[in-house]
C-alpha cells in the first residue's frame, strides 16, 4: 500500500543472512503524528527491518525515504543525524553508567574552552532529572547507575532517551515486554506522547491489545514479506492473529 | 478476546532494588572496600614490612620503591584504559625492550639525544599501533595477537642486540632517568609517572572519551547502537600504550646508562597486576586509575620488602605471578558478591 505523505517510508528492502532471506522485498510508509504497528511470528523479519532502519545492519537492495527523500543510513550515527531513534529489545543501556549517564550516551554535556572540553555532570544531572520528570518516568535518583535500577525502570529509562531525543521517527522493538500493567501503560502513554508531538512511530510488540490500543495501523510481517497492510479502525485482536500466523484476514 | 491474545501485559513486578536502601551505610562500606580492597591491601603489606624490617620506612627507600615502579606505573594507565574498554596489551614489556634497544644504537651511533629520544618513543607507538590494527579494525582476538607481539617483538630486539648490550654513551643522557627534580627529594621519572597519572585519569573521569572507554568495555552492542564508533578509541589507546612503553623505554635507559635486549622483561606482568590488583575487570568496563595506582605501588613494595627481608632475587619473580594470581580471585571474589548482592543465582 502506497502511504501519502509518509515521513519514513522504505521500498522494496531486501536483507539475507546467508542462504535465508530474512526481507523479500518489503514496502511500507509511516506518517508524521502516526503510530504503526510492526507485527509478526518470531523470525518474520521485524527486528531485521528496524536494525536497516537504526543503521546497524544494511540492507541489500531497497530504499529507504525520509519525507520523500532519499537517504541512506549506514551507521547508528547517520540514523541519529536523521533523528531516528530506536528503542531495542535488549535496551543498549550501560549497565556501570548512571541513568544521567546512559540518557547523554554520545550526546554529553560539555562545557571550557573549545580545545579542553570537559564533561558538565552536573548539567547532565540536571538535565536527565528534567527530561524524566518532563515524561513523568519516576527514577529514584539520575545519579544511580542503571545496573541497581529494576527491570521497569531500566526499560523506562531506555525508553525515555528515544523519547527525549526523537526528531522525526522513533522505532520501537517491543518497547512494553517484560513491563508490569502499570508501567507497559506508561510507556503507551509515551508513545502516544511522541504521536502527539508529530513525530512518526514504529511499534513492534507482540502484545496485539497494546498494538490495538496505540496504533492507529499495522503492516503484518510474515516469511521476511508484508502480508497485509490495514487501518486498524474495527480490526479485531482476532483476525490480527490470524494475519500473523496464516497471513490471510478470515 | 481469547486469553492467549494478551501475553506479557502482566510481566514480573519492579525487581527488589537491593543496594540503594538496605542498610545503606553498611551497603557503602561493602562496596568501597570491595572496590578499593586494594588499598587496604597495600597499607596492610606497608605495616608488614614497616614492622619486619628498619630499613623500609626510610626516604632512600620510599625513593627507591617510587623510582623502581614510576616505569611499570607508566605503562600501566593506557594497559589499565585498554583493559577497560575490552582489550589488552600483553607484550609493553616486549615493545619496552624493542624500543631501547634502538635507542641505545642510536645514542652509540652518537645520534642527537632528543632525536633519538623521539625515535625510541614513536617507534613504540607504531608497535602499539600496529597490535591494535590487528584487535581492531581485523578483529583479530587481541590476547592471542598481544602474546604474538610479546614474544616476537622481543625476538626482534635479540636479533638486533645480536649479543651485545649497546652502552658507553655521553654519560649526560642520564640526568633524565636519576636527577631530582630541582628542590624535592623526588626523582624525574617519579613525576612523570604522577602527570601520566593525573593525565589519565582526567581523560577517564572527565572527557567523553573516557566515559566512551567505559561503554565499550560494558556493552560495545550498546555503545555502537548509541553512535560511538567500535575501534577508534582501543586503537588510539593501543597506540598510547606503546608509546608509554617507549617513554619507559628512555627512562629505563636513561637510569641504566646501557640497553640490555631483556630490559622490560616480565614488566607485562608487572602491570597486568597492578591493573587487575587496583580493581580493573579482565572483561572490561569497570575500574579507576587511583585503584591502578595503588596496585602499582603494592607490587612495588613487594618486591622492594621481600628484597629487604632477605630474599632471593629470583623470588619476585614468583611474588609476581601469585600477585596475578591474587587479582584474579579478588576479581572472582567481587563478583561473587556482587552477584550475592543482586540476589541472582
Amino acid at each position: 500500500m502506497k502511504v501519502e505523505n509518509a515521513a519514513l517510508e522504505v521500498r522494496h528492502i531486501e536483507k539475507s543472512f546467508g542462504a535465508v532471506k530474512a526481507l523479500k522485498g518489503v514496502s511500507l510508509g509511516v506518517r508524521a503524528g502516526e503510530v504503526m504497528g510492526l507485527i509478526g511470528d518470531n523470525g518474520a523479519g521485524k527486528s531485521t527491518l528496524i536494525n536497516c532502519l537504526a543503521g546497524i545492519i544494511r540492507p541489500d537492495a531497497g530504499r529507504i525515504l525520509l519525507d520523500g527523500e532519499e537517504v541512506t543510513i549506514s551507521s547508528p550515527h547517520e540514523a541519529r543525524q536523521h533523528g531516528i531513534e530506536t528503542v531495542h529489545q535488549d535496551l543498549a543501556l550501560i549497565d556501570t553508567l548512571d541513568v544521567s549517564g546512559n540518557l547523554f550516551l554520545n550526546r554529553e554535556i560539555l562545557s571550557g574552552p573549545r580545545a579542553l572540553r570537559w564533561l558538565n555532570k552536573r548539567r547532565m544531572h540536571r538535565e536527565a532529572k528534567e527530561i524524566l520528570e518532563g515524561l513523568r518516568i519516576n527514577i529514584p535518583s539520575v545519579r544511580n547507575a542503571v545496573e541497581k535500577l529494576s527491570g521497569g525502570q531500566r526499560q523506562a529509562v531506555a525508553v525515555g532517551r528515544s523519547v527525549a531525543w526523537g526528531r522525526r521517527i522513533v522505532l520501537m522493538d517491543e518497547p512494553a515486554a517484560a513491563l508490569g500493567v502499570e508501567q507497559a501503560r506508561l510507556v503507551l502513554e509515551l508513545i502516544t506522547t511522541l504521536r502527539d508531538r508529530g513525530l512518526a512511530v514504529v511499534l513492534i510488540s507482540h502484545n496485539i491489545q497494546a498494538v490495538l490500543d496505540v496504533c492507529s495501523r499495522a503492516v503484518v510481517l510474515r516469511h521476511g514479506e508484508a502480508v497485509a497492510d490495514l487501518e486498524l479502525e474495527g480490526v479485531t485482536g482476532r483476525d490480527l492473529v490470524q494475519l500473523i500466523t496464516t497471513g490471510e484476514m478470515g | 478476546m481469547s486469553e492467549n491474545l494478551t501475553p506479557s501485559i502482566s510481566g514480573p513486578g519492579p525487581a527488589s532494588t537491593v543496594g540503594i536502601d538496605s542498610g545503606p551505610r553498611l551497603e557503602r562500606a561493602r562496596a568501597w572496600s570491595l572496590r578499593n580492597g586494594i588499598v587496604i591491601a597495600l597499607l596492610v603489606e606497608v605495616l608488614f614490612f614497616w614492622s619486619q624490617s628498619d630499613k623500609f620506612m626510610t626516604v632512600d627507600n620510599i625513593r627507591l620503591v617510587f623510582l623502581q615502579v614510576a616505569v611499570v606505573g607508566i605503562m600501566a594507565v593506557p594497559s589499565a584504559l585498554l583493559l577497560m574498554s575490552g582489550y589488552i596489551d600483553f607484550a609493553v614489556g616486549s615493545t619496552l625492550g624493542l624500543s631501547a634497544m634502538v635507542l641505545g644504537r642510536l645514542l652509540e651511533a652518537e645520534t642527537p639525544a632528543l632525536l633519538a629520544v623521539a625515535v625510541a618513543i614513536a617507534l613504540g607507538g607504531a608497535t602499539g599501533g600496529a597490535q591494535g590494527v590487528l584487535a581492531t579494525r581485523l578483529r583479530f582476538a587481541p590476547i592471542v595477537v598481544s602474546l604474538g607481539f610479546f614474544t616476537a617483538v622481543r625476538g626482534f630486539t635479540l636479533v638486533i642486540s645480536d649479543g651485545d648490550v649497546p652502552s658507553g654513551w655521553d654519560r649526560s643522557f642520564r640526568a633524565l632517568g636519576r636527577n631530582l627534580l630541582p628542590g624535592t627529594p623526588i626523582p624525574y621519572p617519579v613525576v612523570i609517572a604522577a602527570a601520566v597519572f593525573i593525565v589519565g585519569a582526567l581523560f577517564h573521569t572527565r572527557t567523553t572519551w573516557g566515559r566512551h572507554v567505559m561503554a565499550l568495555g560494558v556493552n560495545p552492542q550498546a555503545a555502537r547502537r548509541a553512535g560511538i564508533d567500535l575501534y577508534r578509541l582501543p586503537l588510539m589507546l593501543y597506540v598510547a600504550s606503546g608509546l608509554a612503553a617507549g617513554l619507559g623505554a628512555v627512562i629505563s635507559v636513561s637510569r641504566l646508562n646501557a640497553a640490555p635486549p631483556t630490559l622490560g622483561d616480565g614488566d607485562e606482568i608487572a602491570v597486568l597486576s597492578a591493573v587487575l590488583l587496583g580493581g580493573v575487570a579482565f572483561g572490561g568496563g569497570k575500574g579507576n586509575l587511583l585503584g591502578v595506582v595503588a596496585g602499582v605501588l603494592f607490587i612495588g613494595v613487594l618486591n622492594d620488602g621481600l628484597l629487604l627481608l632477605g630474599a632471593k632475587p629470583f623470588w619476585v619473580r614468583v611474588s609476581a605471578g601469585l600477585a596475578l594470581v591474587a587479582a584474579a580471585a579478588l576479581d572472582a571474589l567481587s563478583k561473587y558478591v556482587a552477584r550475592r548482592a543482586a540476589g541472582g543465582a
